[in-house]
């Protein structure tokens, strides 16, 4: 065995000679691919400066990235108040953290509060009034924008997403074919167009005089989408759960709304968790349609931005940016999610 | 008072009444909105009604697959928005499920660096909105290809640059519809013969030589037809004129780049889907299969994927159906399907909303309805059959 | 007898209110903007000279200067306006189902978009003639030239069928392919997709200088269309039409009458021109009957400027698109820009 006094990683890559062919074939190809990006986002780049002129070398242009990194950030947000999104942004995040944290006993509670709580503030926080200056949500993007409809849609989807799951469960036929019909609709239609629906359709069915935020009117159209595809990975969790449990608890007298409650959601969303949290980073990379309605969330401001005559010809830069921020974000939650499965699975 | 209160208590009505309120609430908050949006219409002055499909259209497109021109009605330019939308669609399809494959097939490799590769991808493809694929094709594809002067020239008949690949077409199709129905004849014969050998092995064990037929009438056959056609039939061959070649057809990058995109990103989720459906194979298998002498590549082949697949058919309906509601991406890059055709162009000239979404709304419905039929199907024939 | 008088002087004053109350029919939206203090504007994405944003958020173009002009008749401030900036396919949907009060969107008037979408127009802000943006190096010198090219443009705008139109008649064949926004379409040329970018003769200089090297580019100077541009609005509540109509008559009265931003208060004072001092509100109530401040026209011209001024500052020699007047000139200076008397 002369190949086990090999070092390890010459055994992995030149082990037999067709696994050194792939491994020089390989080699050649990602050369290929790697050195121009890397030449042209690091070593070409320009990084200081204020102005388009700055530019000089061949590569990236990163002045223009910092020239515009507040609007990337928070759209034409008021620069003055911007303090007001990112303490909304650490009040959510400390929240989230103190309550995945919390012990046990705690966390349930503290989860439910949260959810009270939260959501009106951060309304309050970024739209203003009462007694804060009113910005209005037009003013919103980047983002920041990015996030607060991930997290409002997802705040619609996942009620509605349990409430239907559990319909298409029910001993019920009429409720259970109502889910059903939910469920499939809008699963099936795409979400450029439920975007372009909602921001038409809901001013019309109102009654008259009734207007409706256009961004609300965009949250709400994604809430509904996500809504059916958390119910299906709710549906997984009711699924896996052995009905011994929900059995047990009726035995021991509980009515369905207590069983359900108590003993089955619990348990089916622990189980269905890391399937949520897949359709929140589709949430979030879907996010980028509500461009077709006009409203400039991150890769909106991105492509808003190549408009300026100052900085004409920065496509790569933006998308680079813009892309690299949902890739981080949509990167981290699935690992969490991948974490969660695991912990799941022992 | 009491027998009411005993019937209160009897499960079934207590269904029976949770339900009906159920219904009745749905019912009563659709006659709502529907005569909120009936009163507001008239209120603005927007008009309802389907007439408008039989008014002309007056709109051109760059890509059509049916007989449609401008003067068509709007009827007809919905039908073009349809079959491009379902174009796209399977092929994208078919080549994303090629690329999956090979990518998560790649992932599970024991050469460390192309499995750490497959794996980058992966990563890569599925934490990045889809309409950054879509812009990225699409003006890649764009500054990549010469201007139609300098077009790429394939053997002198089709034509690369950026308005798209220009190729020749048949000036009469007759005889590409007699050499179409002989390829479906002999694939039918093909069908016929293969079934026949199986059953015949079945039965006695003898092996046919099912790969020279297999050979012959699924290559050859088909082949031989097309160059028949294709030699009978006169050839309008684009040439080079002014601002670019004229006459043939043209594939618009705005489809080429549409279809990069859906391929490259969803075979990053089929490649996923690949390698659960391979490691949930237990290992015994494919350890006795290697007992028995089998090669690597007739073991992936004979005993992985076809149980593979068993565990693979539910999630990759889904993908396919990501695949077709994705397809509306293309209206970001003008690609004329029917978001953009009709949901934009044809909802601009005529106005009416309600009635262009739910007919678009409807067209993504029916057409995923029949995937997942289809695939139904499929699962059911693949299904271990347990005796 | 002190009753008497007081009864009468109730009763007089009754019927005053009662008559005025009968002269203005109600306004649901004027008393929408009233109430909620600023107007809602539907402008375009981003065109400069037309409407676009700086990096600041600050609105600045023509259809922008009407929008603060008709926001200082009805608030008397021309900084109470809200935009909404639209895109091709959505500007119609938003102004039906009430999104915006009016719409200011370099939008052709046309009779179908009349007839059939519950839209008015009120009057012609620019007369825009539809031509196309070519490479220097195609040579092409008119529209005619373009046989076999491939043309871009914004989906469901009047320009897709004009041009198509065009070609058609003149037996030329071109290949348009339609882009969902105007900015896409640019991009798209830009990047080679297309020999011509189609759109109106003012839009295309605006959209120019977002090209990567606009010095590459020329914009044909024979247009292929008419295309009338102006204000917009809903069918329905005729006094907020009325106004819509007449603020932008008023700005370019002003220019007729030679009131400017800078001499408005002098002219007020001291004009002897009764056409002056009636579209000033120093004579007469005009502004009254409509339902607005009499000086509702001093704010629009003192806080804005006449239409000669926001051309200028906009898209002509004070702009970076340095557009000619040429047909946006007065009509007693060879141009076709008119109005009614202010009588």
């Amino acid at each position: 065995m002369s190949s086990a006094s090999l070092p390890l990683w010459r055994q992995r890559l030149f082990g037999t000679p067709a696994t050194g062919i792939v491994t020089v074939v390989l080699a050649f190809v990602l050369a290929w691919v790697a050195i121009p990006i890397i030449r042209w986002a690091l070593i070409d780049a320009n990084w200081v400066g204020t102005t388009r002129a700055d530019c000089t070398a061949g590569g990236a242009c990163w002045v223009f990235i910092r020239a515009r990194f507040g609007q990337f950030m928070y759209g034409l947000y008021p620069v003055d108040q911007r303090w007001r999104v990112d303490l909304t942004g650490i009040i959510f995040l400390v929240s989230v953290l103190g309550i995945v944290f919390a012990p046990q006993r705690l966390r349930l509670r503290a989860g439910l509060a949260a959810l009270v709580v939260l959501p009106p503030l951060g309304i309050w926080l970024l739209a203003g009034g009462f007694g804060l200056r009113p910005v209005e949500t037009r003013e919103w993007g980047g983002l920041m924008l990015t996030l607060f409809i991930s997290v409002y849609s997802s705040l619609i989807a996942i009620p509605l997403g349990i409430i239907f799951a559990l319909g298409r469960q029910s001993q019920l036929r009429v409720i259970r074919l109502i889910s059903i019909l939910f469920i499939e609709f809008w699963r099936g239609v795409p979400i450029i167009a439920v975007i372009f629906l909602a921001s038409l359709l809901l001013p019309l069915i109102l009654p008259g005089g009734i207007g409706i935020d256009r961004l609300a009117r965009a949250v709400i159209g994604l809430g509904f989408v996500i809504a059916a595809y958390m119910a299906e990975a709710v549906r997984g969790g009711l699924q896996a759960l052995p009905s011994g449990q929900r059995e047990a608890a009726t035995a021991l007298g509980l009515n369905y709304w207590k069983a359900t409650g108590l003993i089955v959601l619990p348990q089916a969303l622990r189980i269905s968790l890391p399937a949520m949290t897949n359709e929140f980073i589709a949430l979030v990379k879907n996010t980028t349609l509500v461009l077709v309605v006009s409203i400039l969330d991150l890769l909106g401001i991105a492509q808003a931005s190549l408009a300026d005559p100052a900085w004409v010809g920065m496509n790569m830069e933006a998308y680079a940016f813009s892309g690299a921020i949902y890739w981080l974000i949509c990167f981290a939650l699935s690992r969490w999610s991948r974490h969660l499965e695991s912990r799941r699975r022992l | 008072m009491a027998k009411a209160l005993a019937l209160l208590n009897d499960k079934r009505v207590r269904d029976w009444i949770y339900q009906i309120a159920v219904v009745a609430l749905l019912v009563g908050l659709t006659i709502f909105f529907v005569r909120n949006a009936s009163e507001n219409m008239v209120k603005a002055g927007i008009a309802s009604g389907f007439d408008f499909l039989w008014r002309a259209s007056g709109i051109d497109v760059p890509f059509v697959l049916t007989n449609y021109t401008r003067s068509d009605t709007i009827m007809g330019l919905f039908w073009v928005g349809v079959a491009n939308t379902m174009l796209v669609t399977v092929i994208a399809m078919v080549l994303a499920t090629l690329l999956g494959f090979v990518v998560g097939i790649a992932r599970l490799s024991s050469h460390w660096l192309l499995s750490t590769l497959a794996g980058a991808y992966i990563e890569f493809v599925r934490n990045i909105p889809l309409l950054f694929f879509v812009l990225f094709w699409y003006f890649g594809v764009i500054a990549s290809l010469p201007a139609p002067r300098d077009s790429v020239k394939l053997f002198g008949i089709a034509f690369l640059n950026n308005r798209g690949l220009t190729i020749p077409l048949p000036d009469a199709p007759s005889n590409f519809r007699w050499a179409l129905g002989a390829i479906l004849l002999s694939w039918f014969a093909q069908w016929l013969v293969a079934r026949w050998a199986r059953r015949r092995k079945d039965r006695t064990g003898q092996d046919a030589p099912m790969l020279a037929i297999g050979l012959v009438l699924v290559v050859l056959v088909p082949a031989l037809a097309i160059a028949w056609a294709s030699l009978a039939t006169r050839w309008d061959v684009p040439v080079l004129r002014g601002f670019n070649y004229r006459g043939g057809f043209v594939v618009i990058p705005e489809f080429v780049a549409l279809l990069a995109a859906l391929v490259t990103y969803t075979a990053g989720f089929i490649a996923e889907i690949v390698r659960g459906g391979i490691q949930a194979v237990p290992h015994g298998q494919i350890e006795a299969a290697s007992a028995l002498g089998l090669r690597p590549g007739r073991i992936l082949r004979l005993v992985t994927i076809p149980q593979a697949l068993r565990v693979m058919i539910p999630p990759l309906t889904n993908q396919y159906l990501n695949v077709l509601k994705n397809s509306s991406f293309g209206a970001a890059i003008a690609y004329p399907d029917v978001v953009s055709l009709f949901m934009g162009s044809a909802l601009n000239n005529t106005g009416q909303a309600i009635e262009i979404i739910a007919m678009t709304l409807a067209v993504y419905l029916v057409i995923g309805l029949a995937v997942s039929a289809f695939m139904n199907w499929y699962n059911a024939r693949i299904a271990l059959v347990t005796r | 007898m002190r009753m008497r008088i007081l009864g009468a002087t109730v009763l007089l004053a009754a019927s005053a209110s009662l008559a005025s109350a009968q002269q203005l029919t109600p306004s649901p939206t004027l008393d929408a903007v009233k109430a909620r203090g600023n107007l809602e504007c539907g402008v375009h994405l981003g065109l400069p000279g037309f409407s676009f944003a700086n990096d600041k958020g600050e609105w600045t173009g023509l259809d922008v200067d009407y929008c603060r002009a008709l926001a200082a008749a009805v608030l008397g401030d021309a900084k109470k306006v809200k935009y909404t900036p639209t895109s091709v396919q959505q500007r119609w949907p938003i102004l039906q189902s009430g999104q915006v009060d009016v719409l200011a969107r370099n939008s052709t008037i046309t009779f179908s978009r009349n007839a059939s979408l519950g839209l008015n127009f009120q009057g012609i802000n620019f007369y825009e003639g539809q031509t196309f943006l070519v490479r220097k190096s195609t040579n092409a010198k008119t529209a005619a030239d373009l046989d076999g090219a491939s043309v871009c443009v914004a989906a469901g705008s009047t320009e897709e069928k004009n041009a198509s139109d065009w070609f058609r008649e003149r037996n030329l064949k071109v290949t348009i392919t339609n882009f969902q926004k105007n900015d896409d379409a640019i991009a798209a040329y830009d990047a080679g997709r297309c020999d011509a970018y189609t759109a109106g003769v003012g839009a295309l200089a605006g959209q120019r200088v977002k090209l990567k090297v606009p010095d590459e580019h020329i914009i044909l100077t024979q247009p292929i269309s008419n295309d009338p541009q102006g204000p917009v609005t809903r069918w329905g509540d005729e006094r907020w039409q009325l106004i819509v109509r007449w603020v932008l008559n008023g700005t370019i009265a002003a220019e007729m009458l030679g009131v400017t931003s800078a001499n408005v208060d002098e002219m007020k004072a001291n004009s002897k021109n009764s056409e002056v001092r009636r579209l000033l509100g120093a004579e007469g109530d005009f502004g009254a009957m409509m339902g607005l401040p009499n000086d509702w026209m001093y704010n629009a011209i003192k806080q804005v400027g006449n239409y000669g001024e926001s051309f200028d500052r906009s898209v002509g020699a004070g702009s970076t698109l340095k557009l000619e007047r040429g047909q946006n000139q007065l009509w007693t200076k060879g141009g076709l820009l008119f109005t009614p008397p202010f009588q």
